[in-house]
């Protein structure tokens, strides 16, 4: 079975199918139309032409025309394409051909016979017979080309058929024998009206824009006497220029084939469908980009890429703040004013008389410290760090000296890698007191642990560091920071509320602990250099603090006037960025 | 009488379980997109320009590992590492990281060097980021720190986990060399001395942020959203709580 | 298999911890234990950072890094404090005089040199700030907190005024107060995702 060739996109295909496999064409309804089929055998070159009357090829219309071929009427107009193709088939003509001699005359026929033979084609037996050579030749061509279409291959067609239509194309009797080829008349849509043309063959010069609305006028000066031949030589000229598809089969059928052209050589037919197929050359233009199968996630990823890609040349909003750098002079004035300020407030002048009452935290501690039984068992924890030594000395004095009198038992425990030393240089003196017993258990790395530990139950085995929680009638913490302090208040406040938490505290740690006293935690709370002074002041002992508060009070004021001085004279144009701090 | 280790336990519980649960949602549907934060991302650069001018760049992790004010500083800092530890902060050995605790220098050194067994070959050399610790309390650590700033032109300082009023000196020293500071420390005292200062700054608990606005994921989105509800409830508990004391059911 | 078990041990000796809250006396044999041997660990990390301290010193003055000078010094020092601190017995007097002669000056400077920054720090608030919301409570907060602590403000307990200063006076604490909630909840919440096993810094996730 031959193969069915697609109209659309000159794919082949099984003769049993109504449709082409790649385009979906319809291929039986062109097969009425038109289609030609590809074809080895010589005997139906000739019958390729099947159809309508409107399938007829340019020759015999170009016959009837000059020779005034009447029309077709009576039996003859009944009959279908490839019969009337087949009435006119030269039988004769073709073994004359292929045996490479001249045409002979038509033999005489009998009156009967000649009577009913037509008038046109006694018109054409007529003219071989005296004109020998009119359409011999290309009659001998196109028998030559046939035999050749069998025996080589669609490459060698190609080139056969290009440089076989140039000639022919060249030929000037060829030209003027045949009868001019009518152009379709093609509107704003580029669809070729319907003319006489074959549907096929306005498809195929459409595909190939030969009859565009810019080329056409060309095309009508490049053809002399719109003969076949003519039109095969034009149409070998726009394949040679690269003709595009404008098919919408094309872009469904994204892996067709980029034939070439063909170019039938002398034996060649000439209405060989797969060479007409492979005329119409596909170039692939953009919407024939092999299609991508690209998955959803694959998609993604690619659009990360290339938002990536994007944002790293993108502009970013970062702050450029330009910070006015302190200058090293005005560090030291500062320095220098400070220094003077507090030394005076130091060292000269008689020290501020407080009238400063005690806070209720400072009177509650120090009315435990009053009220310790004179063999009490006292805890001291020490968190202090070498830099707030001072101050805690300052702070603790007044009630360590109300703590450490003789007969009370002390246990001294030091969470700080320099408390151990801090406590002895702070407790030195006191500790020298007769009858007072000290028990320094030295440094304990982890502060929290040592508070759940002593706070926790201890059997009688076994006890962490010795000690025993229900032995202590209080516990004093010294601390310069909230952190270890809240610890110890917390484990120790939970597990063991009846015991005494008193925490003697820097200024940095007083305000966060104060709801530990509001709510009870803490029996009670000294912190900083003003509690300090005020206690003093009341104890009547020393005046240590006395002349520290003050200088402490003359700093304040100095930071007060650099707050307000620097949110006056700030200028906040030189800073436009404002900070971005969370919380 | 209300049991407090009983709520306590409760809110615990509770926290564990949205954890997880939230955990397990993130990880099966697209997350939620956070706020950013141009500190942060200001502080990432800052490490690629310094890496880009050749200078060095800090990591102070903090001088505690673990309080009782703060108790997740410093796990918080150890954190955050693994993800601000790549092949490109490390290849030209100017990244070092500082900590005030001895469990934190070994924490973080474990940290270099599963970074580095785990994800990349064994035969490359962790000596990119150096570990050290240049003080054993919270001023010598100070000291320290200032030696080896003053040192080195430091271009990025990142101050994390818990962190004494101190590190305003070190803050100092890094922008007087024209370098970026970057605070994400949590305790209130270093977070009041670096506010006038310091430009990129996180208060509060935006600190616990910062590991999952450097490496988002599931876990830190569920940690977000965990988060918000307790705050939520804690809000409710303090508003219902100053109602009945003002009624004078409490 | 290692990270699962290494975070079934911590997870096992936090519930045992916090079960001791519960269960105090039936615990009470088992607890000083697990508090000795986390003051032991916590002891040897102390001790291994004082490791990488002097190990720090020992390869800037290898390397002949810039600041060497200054790590000859400070070897010194620990090697006369580390030698004096083993040689002699504990409470000796000259001992203590020796490091706290050094120590105390030292940190007492440092704290000196931060108070002068933050002054200048306070000169500079609105400049690096600017006049936003946060900005302005701050000052205003750390002024108030001044103003109390000189101690001119006064009233007699009892009365209007004495409530309303006592009021202003506490109202920075609500602020630091809600902080540490917050603070808290965030280290709950970090805790939980490293027990839980969903964060894990040591290694790949």
């Amino acid at each position: 079975m031959l193969p069915l060739i697609c109209p659309e996109c000159g794919a082949e295909n099984p003769s049993d199918l109504e449709r082409c496999q790649d385009c979906h064409a319809l291929l039986m309804d062109r097969n009425e139309e038109g289609q030609t089929k590809a074809t080895g055998d010589h005997a139906e070159s000739l019958d390729l032409l099947s159809g309508t009357e409107h399938d007829l090829p340019d020759l015999l219309h170009a016959l009837r025309q000059d020779e005034g071929a009447p029309h077709i009427e009576g039996d003859q107009e009944d009959l279908s394409p490839e019969d009337f193709v087949e009435s006119f088939s030269l039988p004769d003509i073709d073994e004359r051909l292929i045996a490479g001699g001249e045409i002979a005359e038509p033999e005489v026929q009998s009156d009967e016979l000649q009577d009913e033979i037509p008038d046109w084609l006694l018109r054409i037996r007529q003219r071989t017979s005296e004109e020998p050579d009119s359409v011999g030749e290309i009659t001998q061509k196109i028998q030559a080309a046939q035999e050749s279409l069998v025996e080589d291959e669609r490459a060698d067609r190609q080139d056969h058929f290009s440089s076989w239509l140039e000639k022919l194309g060249d030929d000037p009797e060829s030209a003027t024998e045949l009868a001019p080829v009518e152009k379709p008349v093609i509107d704003d849509s580029e669809e070729a009206q319907p003319d006489d043309e074959p549907d096929w063959l306005e498809k195929i010069r459409l595909a190939e824009g030969k009859f565009d609305s810019d080329g056409a006028e060309d095309d009508d000066e490049n053809r002399d006497g719109d003969s076949l031949l003519q039109w095969l030589v034009s149409l070998e000229d726009s394949a040679q220029k690269g003709p595009s598809t404008s098919l919408d089969e094309d872009e469904k059928n994204p892996l067709k084939e980029e034939t070439s052209e063909e170019e039938p050589g002398w034996d060649e037919p000439f209405f060989a469908q797969e060479d007409t197929q492979q005329i119409r050359s596909l170039e692939q233009d953009a919407s024939d980009q092999p299609f991508l199968d690209v998955s959803h996630e694959e998609q993604i990823q690619a659009d990360q890429l290339a938002a990536t890609i994007g944002d790293e040349t993108a502009l970013r909003s970062i702050k450029t703040h330009r910070r006015a750098r302190s200058s090293w002079f005005l560090q030291l004035g500062l320095a220098l004013v400070l220094m003077v300020v507090l030394g005076v407030a130091l060292f000269y002048g008689a020290p501020i008389d407080s009238k400063l009452s005690l806070k209720p935290q400072n009177q509650a501690l120090l009315t435990w410290a009053d009220t310790l039984p004179p063999n009490a068992s006292v805890l001291i924890f020490f968190d202090v760090q070498a830099g707030y030594a001072d101050e805690i000395n300052l702070i603790a004095q007044p009630v360590l000296n109300l703590v450490l009198t003789p007969g009370r038992k002390i246990s001294l425990i030091s969470s700080s890698p320099a408390g151990v030393l801090l406590a002895e240089q702070l407790f030195d003196e006191m500790l020298e007191v007769e009858g007072m017993v000290v028990d320094d258990l030295g440094y304990v790395p982890f502060g929290m642990l040592m508070a759940y530990g002593m706070a926790s139950p201890a059997n009688e085995a076994r006890s962490l560091l010795g000690l025993e929680r229900d032995d202590f009638d209080g516990v004093l913490i010294l601390s310069d920071n909230f952190e270890g302090t809240a610890a110890w208040i917390e484990q120790f406040s939970a597990k063991n509320p009846d015991i005494p938490l008193n925490c003697l505290v820097t200024a940095q740690a007083g305000p966060l602990l104060a709801p530990y006293w509001e709510t009870g935690q803490i029996s009670g709370l000294i912190s900083g250099l003003s509690d300090a002074q005020r206690i003093e002041s009341v104890l009547g002992e020393s005046q240590d603090a006395a002349y520290r508060w003050r200088a402490y009070r003359f700093g304040i004021l100095i930071a007060i006037v650099m707050l307000v001085v620097g949110a006056t004279i700030a200028d906040e144009g030189k800073n436009k960025e404002e900070g971005q701090g969370g919380g | 009488m209300i049991d407090w280790f009983l709520a306590g336990w409760v809110v615990i519980g509770v926290s564990a379980v949205l954890l997880l649960l939230l955990t397990l949602f993130f990880r099966l549907r697209k997350g939620y997109a956070a706020r950013r934060l141009t500190s942060v991302d200001a502080f990432r650069t800052s490490q690629f320009v310094s890496i880009e001018q050749g200078r060095f760049r800090q990591l102070l992790l903090g001088d505690q590992l673990w309080t009782s004010a703060y108790p997740g500083l410093g796990l918080q800092a150890l954190t955050i590492l693994p993800k601000l530890l790549d092949v490109e902060s490390a290849v030209d050995g100017g990244l070092s990281l500082s900590a005030g605790e001895g469990s934190l220098a070994v924490f973080a050194r474990q940290i270099i060097e599963g970074r580095y067994t785990d994800g990349f070959s064994t035969a490359l050399s962790s000596s990119g980021v150096r570990s050290m610790m240049p003080g054993v309390t919270p001023l010598s650590l100070t000291a320290g720190m200032l030696s080896e700033l003053s040192a080195h032109p430091h271009g990025s300082l990142g101050l994390l986990g818990h962190l004494s009023p101190s590190v305003l000196l070190l803050a100092e020293t890094v922008q007087n060399q024209k370098g970026h500071v970057f605070g994400a420390g949590g305790s209130l005292s270093a977070q009041a001395v670096l506010y006038p200062v310091v430009q990129d700054l996180l208060l509060g608990e935006t600190v616990y942020m910062l590991p999952g606005l450097i490496d988002p994921g599931a876990g830190h989105q569920a940690g977000w959203m965990t988060e918000d509800i307790l705050r939520f409830l804690l809000i409710c508990g303090l508003i219902a709580g100053a109602v009945l004391k003002m009624i004078g059911v409490l | 298999m290692r990270r699962i078990l290494i975070s079934l041990v911590a997870l096992l000796v936090g519930l045992l911890v916090l079960a001791g809250y519960f269960f105090p006396f039936q615990l009470s044999s088992v607890l000083p234990l697990i508090i000795d041997a986390a003051l032991l660990l916590v002891g040897a990390a102390g001790l291994i950072g004082i490791g990488y301290l002097v190990r720090m010193h020992v390869l800037r003055l290898a390397r002949k890094e810039r600041g060497k000078f200054f790590s000859i010094i400070f070897l010194i020092a620990f090697l006369i404090a580390l030698v004096a601190g083993l040689a002699l017995p504990p409470g000796n007097t000259f001992y203590r005089n020796l490091i706290l002669g050094v120590q105390v000056p030292v940190e007492a400077g440092l704290l000196s040199v931060l108070a002068v920054m933050l002054l200048v720090a306070s000169l500079k608030l609105i400049r690096t700030r600017g006049w936003t919301p946060l900005s302005i409570g701050f000052l205003s907060s750390a002024l108030l907190s001044f103003v109390f602590e000189l101690g001119f403000l006064q009233a007699e307990p009892g009365t209007l005024s004495a409530e309303l200063l006592s009021f202003l006076e506490r109202l920075p604490w609500i602020g630091a107060r809600g902080i540490l909630l917050g603070m808290a909840l965030g280290g709950l919440i970090v805790g939980l995702r490293v027990l839980l096993m969903i964060d894990r810094p040591y290694g790949e996730e």
